[in-house]
């Protein structure tokens, strides 16, 4: 059972960035038995839950252009040759690699170093899997178009859940910055997404949804 | 021969390698010009390519991307936007992005960088899109230079800061004092920028319990600045903890309420 300094210090790691070391049903016990705690603490219950279930969520399997493996593929594909090197060739051979031999594997490990960091920038940097979600039951296509794809739908198709008209995406992008979106449907029918009250004027007789991360 | 052919081949190759990895620079470097140049653009908004070109110079001149331009070319080609709208468009956002620039500069914000001094410029502007007044981006910006110093932190903080309130402000009609305050308060608030957006939640959440909007948004930020509220909370949390246990020491040797007379 949690004590209010518990709670305390579970809300100073969240407000830190850090996943809280006691889940949010403590917290909520804890907080629907204090009344101070609650005063102090219960608006940010919600945040705190949602965190928790975002950080549950997020799995880097799901973002399409971070795959998993690919570090360990890479590394491997770096690692691969100096284990032959060091196995069937003396250090001294190092010496006599022609110099464009030299050249041809800088660049290799230039441009490897290139998708390495892309790879790490990705997973470092704070990059979240958001869920957008349609309620429209008569759309036959639904996608979704934002200064984050060049505002081209294409391969942002939502994908429709079930019987009830909610279609539905899942894309990863970056924290600390606003985005713009819309939802196209039916290829032609431009809307800002209902469920966020924050529109912006595109200057072109319509509005998008303003979306900060 | 062979070792010639040899080493041919592993220059071609260092070339190719070095080349697929600039691909991705070039394609990020495409401005105005290489979008109008394009058959399907030229054939829309051909006659918007002069007008358009001098617009992106009075953005290069104050230290700006063209890509600010070229971005919205993209999304109104998209939208399948009427020229002359497109036009009138591209005006009122070179205008924009040149009073945000503006504004960023007089606080010694924007970066000499333009790229970077277009993200930022880029940022703020959508902001002032969603109806967030320039007095109020001045604000922030100058609330958080006074926090964090005259750096990309106080840009960030600032428009971070102003999503939340724009969120709020679309949600409830906030007086221009309101906004001003929900601002500097957030900029100066102990949420980190990641954290802001619970205040829109704590907002709402105070407004369902009966408050006035300005009560919810003073009562909500008072619980995340310090020396207001938790912090405060917890040192009368404290004050009383000592308290108590004055009281069981003055107990102990026999002194009640009354020997404090």
């Amino acid at each position: 059972m949690m004590n209010c300094d518990d709670t305390r210090a579970c809300v100073d790691e969240w407000e830190a960035g850090a996943e809280p070391s006691r889940g949010p049903e403590e917290l909520t016990a804890h907080l629907a038995s204090c009344a101070d705690c609650d005063e102090r603490f219960g608006t940010l219950l919600p945040f705190v839950e949602r965190d928790c279930r975002e950080a549950m969520r997020f799995e880097p399997s799901e973002c399409p252009g971070a795959d998993p493996c690919l570090g360990d593929a890479v590394m491997a594909s770096l690692e691969a040759p100096r284990r032959r090197l060091s196995l069937f060739a003396p250090a001294a051979r190092f010496h006599a690699v022609p110099t464009h031999l030299l050249a041809a594997a800088a660049a290799a490990i230039f441009v490897l170093g290139l998708s390495l960091g892309i790879y790490f920038t990705r997973q470092g940097s704070g990059t979240v899997t958001v869920s957008f979600a349609l309620q429209a039951p008569q759309a036959s296509t639904v996608s979704l178009a934002g200064d984050f794809n060049g505002w081209s739908g294409e391969g942002y198709q939502l994908r429709r859940v079930g019987k009830s008209g909610t279609w539905e995406i899942k894309v990863p992008l970056k924290r600390g910055k606003a985005y713009v979106y819309n939802f196209v449907i039916d290829g032609k029918v431009w809307i800002a997404d209902p469920a966020v009250p924050a529109k912006i004027d595109d200057g072109f007789g319509g509005s998008g949804s303003l979306l900060r991360l | 021969m062979r070792a010639m052919r040899v080493r041919g081949a592993a220059f071609r190759l260092a070339a190719a390698l070095l080349m697929a990895a600039a691909i991705p620079s070039f394609a990020a470097a495409q401005n105005l010009a290489a979008w109008f140049a394009a058959p399907a653009n030229h054939a829309a908004y051909g006659a918007l390519a002069a007008e358009a070109q001098q617009m992106a110079v009075s953005l290069i001149q104050a230290g700006l991307s063209d890509s600010l331009l070229a971005d919205r070319l993209i999304e109104a080609a998209k939208k399948r936007v009427p020229p002359a709208t497109l036009a009138a468009t591209l005006r009122e956002d070179t205008q924009r992005c040149l009073a945000v620039a503006a504004s960023l500069r007089s606080l010694g914000l924007l970066p000499s960088d333009p790229k970077k001094a277009s993200a930022s410029v880029e940022q703020a502007s959508l902001l002032l899109r969603a109806g967030i007044s320039e007095q109020a981006l001045r604000a922030a910006l100058a609330a958080a230079a006074d926090k964090l110093g005259a750096n990309q932190a106080a840009v960030d903080r600032a428009l971070a800061a102003l999503s939340v309130v724009a969120t709020i402000q679309a949600e409830y009609r906030l007086s221009d004092a309101e906004v001003l305050a929900l601002a500097t308060g957030l900029v100066g608030c102990d949420l980190s920028n990641g954290k802001l957006n619970s205040l829109i939640a704590a907002v709402k959440s105070a407004v369902k319990k009966g408050l006035s909007v300005s009560q919810a948004i003073d009562d909500s930020l008072a619980k995340v600045t310090k020396g207001k509220s938790s912090n405060a909370a917890s040192e009368k949390a404290s004050n009383a903890d000592k308290e108590k246990e004055k009281k069981e020491k003055d107990k102990e040797t026999g002194k009640g309420n009354g020997s404090k007379k």
